[in-house]
């Protein structure tokens, strides 16, 4: 049944396996979003060809409402998609997955609506558009232009799909809570409990001296990393100071000028981590 | 005569560049035909977002041929230097012509067909355009990638390659509902594309949606989004989608910003009436029912997020909120929003007292400054962001706040944009002052002031803010006294733009703020007089001014001795200036006797005092006109 919640991501994986897509699974690590996911983020540097597509548990600490609201939760899960370069015809494919999915794309009124994405930590922006669906966001399509600071080249495409959102349309549900997991399961059988037990901890509990320190000591130890030749896991000390970063942020515990400051020392450490991974993968680029 | 069309076949274009491509396409075509030598009648451009077409329309035939001469070595040159030159340019030795000692080779030219020049007229088309924004694919470089291109010169398709596609002669139409279709001619073009349901005209969609809209009943438009929709659809249809009554408790300006910000539907309302509980929309095809429904749906959901927020806020109240500020800081280091506040208290008394605005006045200021930023931990600034100052005001108001406080609360953010709406009451202007002050303030004093193009705490429109404010108040703010020192002449620099649009030159604010006042509304005051006493009496002024410094020297203004004075017009002068001039008639009016000293007095005298005291008396007349304006910067 293709119209619960993990039907519809079982459909949007076939889809994207047939595209040549390697898929991959969840990172180990929070993460705000699919692209900061290695198989993202450090992917589009270089020159060689990429394709992939997985389901991203996205870990946003700030967005979380103790599971109150029907469509914000602190975490959500994307369909992440990566092509590299990016196919001519990328508009049509991705129009098609949502057809796969169950979606009858010209009954609607589907837009691509100018978006130019920019995430300042890891020195990555792209243009591209939201995708809307009768008025509702439901994926991101972005064309990147740079990661880690790097100009790229080839451009990948990414597409970024809100699971939830479209899920809670092809059930015709206006609760997150109330939409199939499975056929006998719902969304917040699952989730809620963690919703709310993640929202009481992000907002009221969250060690504000334990996340700090752990920022600096991530930071100095992905610079271990990176002396050593070794930006893998100097990327997953970059995932923690970021997620340290977003707790703190929910916290209100980073001021305005605060906030410059750590998004600058997170960037560095992104550059330095893309220049560290291409010197192993692809060091004639560099040269 | 033939016509040219060129379609540049794009991914959805953001509607600024739309715009910014209707904006540069005529003058880009204009010169790549004229570039091309080739002159066109009449021309067009059709801009929509998967397309931008340019039409020229009676092309000549071909362009003319052209005579060319071209000098070879001299006529006594070895044999085989004279038959290289001929052979290259494809001539006979024999055909050489012999002229001032030297050959030449002359080519009567042979005519271009236009088709061979079109390729040249449609890359400058794609390679000219500057976006604000543009983006690199594999195929090159545009606002979004370019997916295919017509070029057809009349029937004939005009093979071209540019940014990695190939001209052909078929077009996509509506993306969903149109398929692809062959481009007869440039003449056909519009009426080809609408075969295939798209409106490639600008002027005819936004008429569509006007019309759609007006037929569906009166609509507004706060947002202005009437444009940006125009570049968003090719194929508009206005839908009409309802809404529950219910959420017409929430305050107007909440529920029109749920429907444009971000959603640019169109709310209706009767002139003189409530809003209706419906709204209007513009789609780009799709099953009306089924595209009503899911907008409609998303309408909903943001009003439920407003209504639910702004409930709670209610329960909450805008005191409880004003004592959750101390858990949000302000910049870094510099304490929480509740420290900001403690100091917008004394910042509105002095600002009162100064320009002595009543006990009223200060009162509500001071109300005011203790709430107005008690919605940023509200939730309706969080799902609205555009509506913080205004959701205070309404909170302040369903607590029993004097309407002069809530007045201010929703005032202070102004002016959003320079040339923006300014505070309307008095104690909204103070409190628009002492808040921009006091960011500006803490923002110098912890070393953030703003570097070349950057300005992350938007000091910039902070202090142009105060500037604005001061002027249309006439307030005295003490400047230095308001953020500093160190950023008293940041604040002064803002009076630039302002004066400027009015017609002000440089110099004359120069002139003005050299005279030492530091008032916005005293620099402002004197730089426009000077302006408006530009002139012939001005530079009189400005000469003796000059002359005055350049003999004065090193010599300080101080007591003339009078009973050194000899000539006439030494005491003429000591007397004129006396009684500093106060006004640029004034100074006009010294300048005679300035002039006349100089001509009949001898300043370098040898008596070492009376030498010293006519220093002392010309070092005098240039304090005294300097305390006007600094008239040695205006041009001379």
């Amino acid at each position: 049944m293709a119209h619960t919640f993990q039907g519809m991501l079982a459909a949007l994986q076939e889809y994207w396996e047939a595209q040549g897509c390697t898929i991959m699974q969840p990172y180990h690590t929070e993460v705000g979003a699919g692209t900061s996911n290695p198989a993202t983020f450090l992917r589009v540097l270089g020159s060689r060809s990429w394709r992939t597509g997985y389901v991203e548990p996205s870990i946003r600490p700030d967005d979380g409402r103790y599971g109150e609201n029907p469509f914000r939760f602190q975490q959500f899960y994307q369909y992440q998609v990566i092509l590299k370069p990016a196919p001519a015809d990328i508009q049509d494919l991705y129009l098609a997955s949502l057809q796969a999915i169950g979606i009858d794309v010209p009954r609607h009124d589907v837009r691509f609506v100018e978006d130019n994405w920019e995430n300042p930590s890891l020195g990555a922006s792209g243009l591209g558009w939201e995708v809307w669906m009768d008025g509702m966001e439901i994926t991101q399509f972005t064309y990147f232009q740079q990661a880690g600071g790097f100009d790229l080249d080839p451009i990948s495409v990414e597409l970024a799909y809100g699971t939830e959102r479209l899920g809670m349309y092809l059930q015709g549900v206006r609760r997150a809570h109330d939409m199939q997991w499975s056929q006998d399961v719902r969304w917040s059988d699952v989730l809620l409990q963690n919703e709310r037990q993640m929202s009481a901890y992000n907002y009221e509990l969250a060690d504000v001296e334990v996340y700090a320190r752990h920022f600096d000591d991530f930071e100095a130890e992905a610079r271990r990393c990176i002396d050593a030749g070794l930006p893998l896991p100097a990327y997953d000390c970059v995932l923690k100071c970021s997620h340290s970063f977003n707790l703190l942020d929910a916290r209100r515990a980073v001021a305005v000028t605060d906030r410059a400051d750590y998004i600058l020392r997170m960037r560095r450490l992104a550059q330095a981590v893309a220049r560290a991974y291409l010197e192993v993968e692809e060091p004639e680029i560099l040269a | 005569m033939p016509d040219l069309l060129v379609e540049i076949g794009c991914e959805e274009l953001p509607a600024a560049a739309c715009r910014q491509a209707e904006a540069q396409l005529p003058g880009l075509l204009e010169d790549a035909l004229a570039k091309a030598g080739i002159a066109s009648g009449e021309r067009r451009v059709h801009v929509a977002p998967r397309r931008l077409a340019a039409v020229a329309l009676g092309l000549p035939a071909e362009r003319a041929a052209e005579r060319s001469e071209v000098r070879g070595p001299r006529a006594d040159a070895p044999e085989q230097a004279l038959s290289g030159f001929a052979r290259k340019h494809g001539l006979d030795p024999a055909a050489l012509e012999h002229r001032d000692g030297f050959v030449w080779a002359i080519s009567e030219g042979a005519p271009t067909p236009v088709a061979d020049l079109v390729p040249d007229v449609v890359r400058p088309l794609i390679e000219g355009l500057q976006f604000s924004k543009s983006m690199r694919w594999e195929g090159g470089r545009f606002s979004r990638p370019i997916r295919w291109l017509v070029v057809k010169l009349d029937d004939a398709v005009v093979p071209v390659r540019l940014a990695g596609v190939a001209s052909g002669g078929t077009t996509f139409g509506h993306r969903y509902e149109g398929g692809h279709g062959p481009v007869g001619t440039a003449a056909s073009y519009l009426g080809d594309v609408r075969e295939l349901r798209v409106m490639a005209a600008a002027p005819e969609r936004r008429a569509t949606i006007v019309a759609g809209l007006d037929a569906a009943g009166p609509w507004a438009d706060p947002g202005g989004k009437l444009d940006e929709v125009t570049y968003l659809v090719e194929w508009p249809v206005v839908l009409e989608g309802r809404f529950d009554a219910g959420y017409l408790e929430l305050p107007e300006r909440v529920v029109v910003t749920a429907m444009q910000s971000h959603q640019r539907y169109f709310p209706v309302r009767r002139e003189g009436a409530a809003l209706e509980p419906r709204f209007l929309f513009v789609a780009n095809g799709g099953d009306p029912d089924v595209v009503r429904a899911g907008n409609e749906e998303v309408l909903v959901g943001r009003l439920d997020d407003a209504r639910f927020a702004y409930r709670r806020d209610l329960e909450r109240g805008i005191g409880a909120m004003a004592a959750e500020l101390g858990r949000v800081s302000f910049l870094g280091g510099a304490g929480s929003l509740a420290d900001k506040v403690g100091r917008l208290g004394p910042l509105v008394g002095r600002l009162c007292e100064r320009n002595a605005l009543g006990e009223d006045v200060a009162a509500a200021a001071a109300r005011a400054a203790a709430l107005c930023k008690a919605d940023l931990v509200s939730g309706l600034v969080s799902e609205f962001a555009d509506l913080e100052g205004y959701a205070g005001s309404v909170y302040a108001r369903a607590a029993g706040e004097d309407e002069a406080v809530c007045a201010a609360i929703e005032e202070h953010h102004r002016p959003s944009e320079a040339g923006g709406t300014l505070p309307a009451s008095a104690a909204g202007a103070v409190l628009a002052l002492a808040d921009k002050a006091d960011t500006v303030a803490v923002a110098f004093s912890r070393g953030l002031e703003p570097t070349g193009s950057r300005d992350p705490y938007g000091l910039r429109r902070a202090a142009a803010g105060i500037v604005a404010i001061a002027l249309d108040r006439g307030y005295r703010i003490d400047p230095a006294g308001l953020v500093g020192d160190g950023a008293a002449g940041f604040l002064l620099d803002r009076l630039e733009p302002i004066l400027l649009e009015e017609g002000v030159t440089v110099e004359e604010l120069r002139a003005a703020r050299g005279s030492g006042a530091v008032e916005p509304i005293e620099v402002a005051a004197r730089a426009r007089a000077l302006h408006a006493f530009a002139g012939p009496a001005r530079d009189g002024v400005r000469d003796a001014y000059n002359r005055c410094v350049r003999i004065a020297g090193e010599a300080a203004p101080g007591p003339v001795d009078e009973s050194l004075l000899g000539d006439d017009a030494e005491r003429d002068l000591a007397a004129a200036v006396r009684e500093p001039p106060a006004t640029l008639d004034a100074a006009a009016a010294l300048v005679p006797a300035v002039n006349r000293f100089f001509d009949d007095v001898l300043v370098m005298a040898p008596d070492e005092a009376v030498r010293a005291n006519r220093l002392r008396l010309v070092a005098n007349v240039a304090a005294a006109l300097r305390a006007l304006a600094d008239f040695g910067q205006l041009p001379g």
